[in-house]
């Protein structure tokens, strides 16, 4: 058993933080006696991670996804609990750790701003020490991968978000790290874009063999890129393991479409599943998963099919069936 | 070490290359030193109408110390009001997170990253007063003086930079700090007359707990032949014991750095 990229151990981050209330009387209540609360922001949370694995790491908005990123960056110091990435221990911001992974924000940028990429590329060649040679390999290896060339001498500002974007992975990438945390890389971007980003991550794995934990709303960046998601809300561990274990765990039932040749009657078709939806030619129904197949025989044998499929739900609908459940 | 000099080059050199663009602005600003420069000598002058010497020094000394605050001005100016201007946005925009998760020393890259371009002339305009300073005075500088002077005004630089470098760790914690950079502007000022010439408590307090006399006061006592070893030793201790400790505040108020978003 190889040794694991990332091990998180009870990690548990709880902030402090000032309770304001609304109102001028209430705010100069706080100023003299302030009123504090501990929000658990990761509360005793375990998962570890295998060199070369892509994680997908799930959660509603405020569920401590960050903040473990951020813990597992080193930004943060755990309240208790233990992180270890590459055998390092994160917050003593050891060099050869600093030097071995890369964090990507969506929605913030290191570029700087009024100069070209190239610019901050230099910066971190300089930084990370990285050899001319190695930098010029690496370089024309993320600028053809991420289609930069036409950009590198723009300055930042004036480039679209999705070219902005690729100048961000690109200069995060540059040192060659071996672990990726990837705090939504697609936030904002357009269709093409957020696919151009997902293949290039693929590809990046693919080539260097990185560990990568991500996380992103979109479900398209989740069911692409991995296999595995590790689910968390309020700080606490939901579910972890295979994208299609969550799936099965959560939603019981697939979808089956069809078209048929002539109109069928709704409730002759309610006898081999709940309609989710018909105008009597076309339909969508919900089966019994583990009846899938018998229930699609039954039908091509005893309806007048011409077309049959069988899906799997929305990844966003088992999303949202592991939130509501709660 | 190669590494800071060649980052030092790569930040450095962007903003020159970029400001220097505008020469006029380059220009304005010099013209606007000089004359600053010119008025705070002539105005102290005023004072040296009734009386040979204030407290103990002589028109021509005062000019000394006012060349030595124009320099270090400058280098507050220059080199610690840009820093100390964007640490509040690195704390609220996040950037901050950005240069923790560099293998590179973050105290290095929140204090001189950014560098101002208009104020370069200044502490040669500074110097230049301190040099008419004594050419007017026209007694002998020994050569022990002016290197104790210089030990005194790297001291000083030191000195300014470490109290920069507390009130950025303040930054990290209170998010809204606008007017940082006021607060050293207000320390600097007050070094634009020897500490003598301030009264009883506020000499004590400008010499001891804001050390401001290091600033301009001691290194113009030793290029004026006044210096003492003693005074010498404790001046460098203090500057390196003040840089060590806010070193130390700085790692320490990043243990409880809770980033922008928290």
């Amino acid at each position: 058993m190889q040794e694991p990229a990332i091990k998180v151990d009870e990690l548990t981050k709880h902030f402090r933080v000032h309770q304001r209330e609304a109102g001028l009387a209430s705010g100069v209540r706080g100023f003299f006696r302030r009123k504090y609360a501990d929000v658990k922001a990761v509360d005793g949370v375990s998962f570890s991670i295998q060199p070369g694995e892509m994680v997908g790491f799930l959660g509603p908005n405020g569920a401590g996804k960050t903040t473990t990123l951020k813990c597992l960056s080193g930004l943060l110091h755990p309240t208790s609990g233990a992180a270890s990435v590459l055998g390092f221990t994160p917050h003593l911001r050891r060099q050869e750790f600093l030097r071995s992974f890369t964090l990507v924000m969506g929605q913030r940028n290191q570029l700087f701003w009024d100069l070209p990429a190239m610019e901050t590329f230099l910066v971190n060649q300089a930084i990370y020490r990285i050899p001319e040679k190695d930098f010029r390999i690496g370089l024309d290896e993320l600028v053809a991968l991420l289609e930069l060339s036409p950009y590198l001498d723009k300055p930042v500002r004036n480039l679209s978000l999705g070219e902005r974007m690729r100048a961000e992975l690109a200069a995060a990438l540059l040192h060659r790290p071996r672990v990726l945390f990837l705090d939504e890389p697609t936030l904002g971007l357009d269709v093409t874009a957020a696919a151009a980003v997902r293949r290039f991550l693929t590809d990046y794995n693919e080539r260097h063999q990185a560990t990568v934990l991500l996380t992103s709303h979109y479900m398209t960046d989740v069911a692409e890129l991995t296999r595995r998601v590790i689910v968390i809300d309020h700080g606490r561990l939901r579910f972890d393991g295979n994208l299609t274990e969550l799936i099965d765990a959560t939603t019981p039932h697939r979808i089956i479409r069809i078209t048929m040749s002539e109109p069928v009657d709704p409730a002759r078709l309610g006898e081999f599943g709940d309609v989710v939806k018909t105008d009597g030619v076309t339909a969508v129904l919900q089966v019994r998963r583990n009846a899938t197949k018998e229930t699609a025989a039954r039908m091509l044998s005893e309806l007048p099919i011409e077309d049959i499929a069988i899906e799997e739900p929305e990844i966003e609908e088992v999303i949202r069936r592991v939130f509501a459940e709660r | 070490m190669s590494r800071y000099i060649r980052l030092l080059r790569i930040f450095w050199g962007n903003t020159l290359a970029t400001e220097l663009e505008y020469r006029a602005a380059f220009w304005a600003n010099a013209g606007l030193s000089l004359f600053w420069l010119v008025w705070a000598a002539l105005g102290a002058g005023a004072y040296f109408r009734f009386a040979p010497s204030i407290r103990g020094w002589t028109y021509d000394e005062l000019l000394v110390v006012l060349g030595i605050f124009f320099a270090i001005n400058g280098f507050r100016q220059a080199v610690i009001g840009p820093n100390l201007a964007r640490m509040t946005e690195y704390v609220r925009m996040g950037t901050l997170d950005f240069l923790l998760t560099k293998p590179v020393s973050s105290q290095f890259m929140v204090s001189l990253r950014h560098v101002g371009v208009y104020n370069w002339l200044d502490p040669l305009l500074g110097w230049g007063l301190v040099l008419f300073g004594l050419i007017r005075r026209d007694e002998p500088v020994s050569w022990t003086s002016v290197f104790a002077f210089a030990l005194l005004t790297v001291a000083g630089g030191l000195v300014l930079y470490s109290l920069a470098l507390a009130i950025q760790c303040l930054a990290v914690w209170t998010i809204g700090g606008e007017g940082l950079d006021d607060v050293v502007e207000g320390i600097v000022e007050a070094g634009r007359f020897p500490v003598q010439m301030y009264r009883g408590i506020f000499r004590t307090v400008l010499t001891f707990f804001i050390p401001v006399a290091l600033l301009t006061t001691v290194p113009a006592e030793a290029i004026l032949g006044r210096g003492s070893t003693g005074v010498l030793v404790v001046s460098c201790s203090i500057a390196a014991l003040l840089l060590f400790a806010t070193s130390r505040l700085w790692v320490w108020s990043l243990r409880h750095y809770t980033g922008a978003s928290a």
